[in-house]
């Protein structure tokens, strides 16, 4: 199992190296990773402690001397207490990047406080302009930070980090759209890092996988012609329904002709379990997939 | 950020600049007039007296959005026509500072209206400036109301200020004692705020908030000797220059008529 946030530290301590106008907030979360950067520019590395909402206003106002401002928290505190912050401040927002660690299930066995299933679709809620990353694997997560660390004005950017293991399949970060299998039973799309590991090569259905959100309606052709083709859609997204990727693509084909399923978890999940179990619970694991199809 | 230029002025009476925003309410029947005449004599000062170009201010306590408009008018920030049309139907210019894509101006950088959001941002801008070692130093000052310190948002950039040692900071309480329906005092006291924000290293100032050129503003003066972040209380009264026999938590939704 590969720590994605590992991938981050690195990749943000060279960052920080070439780069004078960036810092890093932390929300008291990272350890040891963080101490290392830390060490190497302290002035630049700040523990702002657990108080999610001032740190994004802090950000706002580093953002607007030219600064870009990482903020590494826990997905769930990250987001939803300082959602007044996105709803009031969306404008404001650019040249911010929020990595988030624990999106969906990812922490897991810690519990529903912990469980980020809400997270995107509050930033869509807001109406704000955000990119919303889903890496699938560390290369895919590297290019993305990159995508934001190379150009000069961004929208604001949500990193959601899910611990992967190895990809058994090939991700083409630059294509954020991946098909991995080909069959004509039905068409599959997972959201994020979702059952790659598990996923049936004997399954006879057009697989593909999304890094990234939002996306050009035409990136979407290829999913659209191939459920056109297949007559069935089935996406499976580790998010609640309301401002999620099934519920958006959901009513952008809605007068198509093909059946739409959607695998999401509901509001409250409060089963205990690790990440696995949850999404075995929610009708998001290969079983139900085999169902589905 | 592109920063405006500011005209130098000569300040106009205080009692005429008061008139002129008594009617500025009363025409458009705007409320919140008591949270304006509780700093007006503080932000009047500063206008006048004390920012500089390169300096910032964000009002925190958005209620008193007029009396800013009013001194960015006087600055040549925004125009007499801007002006004239602030807080009608179609203006950009609402009742609490606009928030916009880009920054409006260094003295109204960002929008407010929900307390407790102007310290951290004023945070954001001193860590800002620090870090680029801005030459001359730019001071942010923040005015700051009894409900902004309500906010837990508030403590929590409290803290981070004096953390951070962003000695360009200055907080300017203006302490009219009088919240929307309740005396205050019932959220905070004075005595522990003093203690608690000495122990975090703040340079306090406390004092009447109605009299020009009283301490504080020396030592906004001399501020870059000052390796402390600033919070000046000001004792201030949300009746005054109004009528005098109407009870403070009546000015709160007052518009002058």
């Amino acid at each position: 199992m590969m720590a994605l946030k590992n991938s981050f530290f690195s990749w943000i301590q060279e960052y920080l190296a070439n780069n004078e106008k960036a810092v890093l907030f932390y929300l008291d979360l990272g350890w040891p990773s963080v101490l290392d950067v830390k060490r190497k520019y302290p002035q630049r590395v700040i523990n702002c402690g657990v108080t999610e909402t001032n740190t994004l206003l802090v950000a706002i106002g580093l953002a607007s001397q030219g600064f870009k401002v990482f903020i590494y928290g826990i997905s769930q505190f990250t987001l939803w207490r300082p959602a007044e912050i996105f709803n009031l401040y969306g404008k404001n927002l650019k040249n911010i990047a929020i990595i988030g660690n624990g999106g969906g299930f990812g922490y897991g066995i810690l519990g529903s406080s912990h469980h980020s299933i809400k997270d995107y679709g509050l930033l869509q809620l807001s109406g704000i302009s955000a990119t919303i990353f889903l890496p699938r694997s560390q290369d895919e997560l590297l290019y993305q930070l990159n995508l934001f660390g190379q150009q000069n004005e961004n929208t604001f950017c949500y990193y959601r980090l899910i611990n992967v293991n190895e990809s058994k399949v090939k991700i083409h970060p630059i294509d954020s759209i991946n098909q991995h299998r080909s069959g004509n039973k039905a068409t599959v799309l997972s959201i994020g890092p979702l059952i790659q590991d598990h996923f049936d090569p004997e399954l006879n259905v057009d697989w593909f996988s999304l890094g990234r959100w939002p996306l050009e309606e035409n990136q979407l052709k290829p999913i659209e012609r191939s459920a056109c083709k297949t007559g069935k859609l089935i996406i499976f997204e580790e998010h609640v329904w309301p401002g999620s990727i099934c519920q958006f693509l959901n009513h952008l084909w809605r007068h198509k002709n093909f059946a739409i399923i959607t695998a999401h978890p509901s509001h409250y999940e409060n089963l205990v379990g690790n990440r696995s179990y949850l999404l075995e619970q929610a009708g998001l694991d290969i079983k139900a997939l085999k169902n589905y199809v | 950020m592109e920063q405006q230029s500011k005209k130098n002025v000569l300040p106009p009476k205080r009692e005429d600049l008061f008139q002129e925003l008594v009617t500025f309410h009363k025409k458009r029947k705007l409320p919140h007039l008591g949270s304006v005449a509780s700093c007006f004599d503080i932000l009047y000062d500063l206008f006048f007296f004390r920012l500089t170009p390169q300096d910032y201010f964000i009002l925190s306590k958005g209620h008193a959005t007029s009396l800013l408009y009013l001194l960015l008018k006087y600055h040549g920030v925004i125009s007499e026509a801007e002006w004239d049309r602030a807080c009608r139907n179609g203006s950009p210019l609402a009742a609490h500072p606009p928030f916009a894509e880009k920054m409006y101006d260094n003295w109204m950088p960002f929008g407010s209206g929900s307390l407790g959001c102007g310290l951290g941002l004023a945070a954001g801008v001193a860590l800002g400036c620090l870090l680029q070692k801005k030459d001359p130093p730019s001071q942010v000052f923040v005015l700051v109301s009894d409900g902004d310190l309500n906010a837990g948002t508030s403590w929590e950039a409290l803290h981070l200020i004096a953390q951070l040692k962003l000695y360009s900071i200055t907080i300017l309480y203006d302490s009219n004692e009088y919240q929307a329906t309740t005396h205050s005092t019932e959220f905070i006291n004075h005595s522990s705020l003093k203690s608690y924000l000495s122990t975090l290293g703040y340079h306090l100032w406390e004092g009447d908030g109605h009299i020009p050129s009283d301490p504080p503003w020396y030592q906004i003066q001399t501020i870059n000797q000052v390796t402390q972040p600033k919070f000046f209380i000001f004792h201030t009264k949300k009746n005054f220059r109004l009528n005098p026999t109407m009870h403070p938590l009546a000015t709160h939704y007052y518009d002058g008529s």
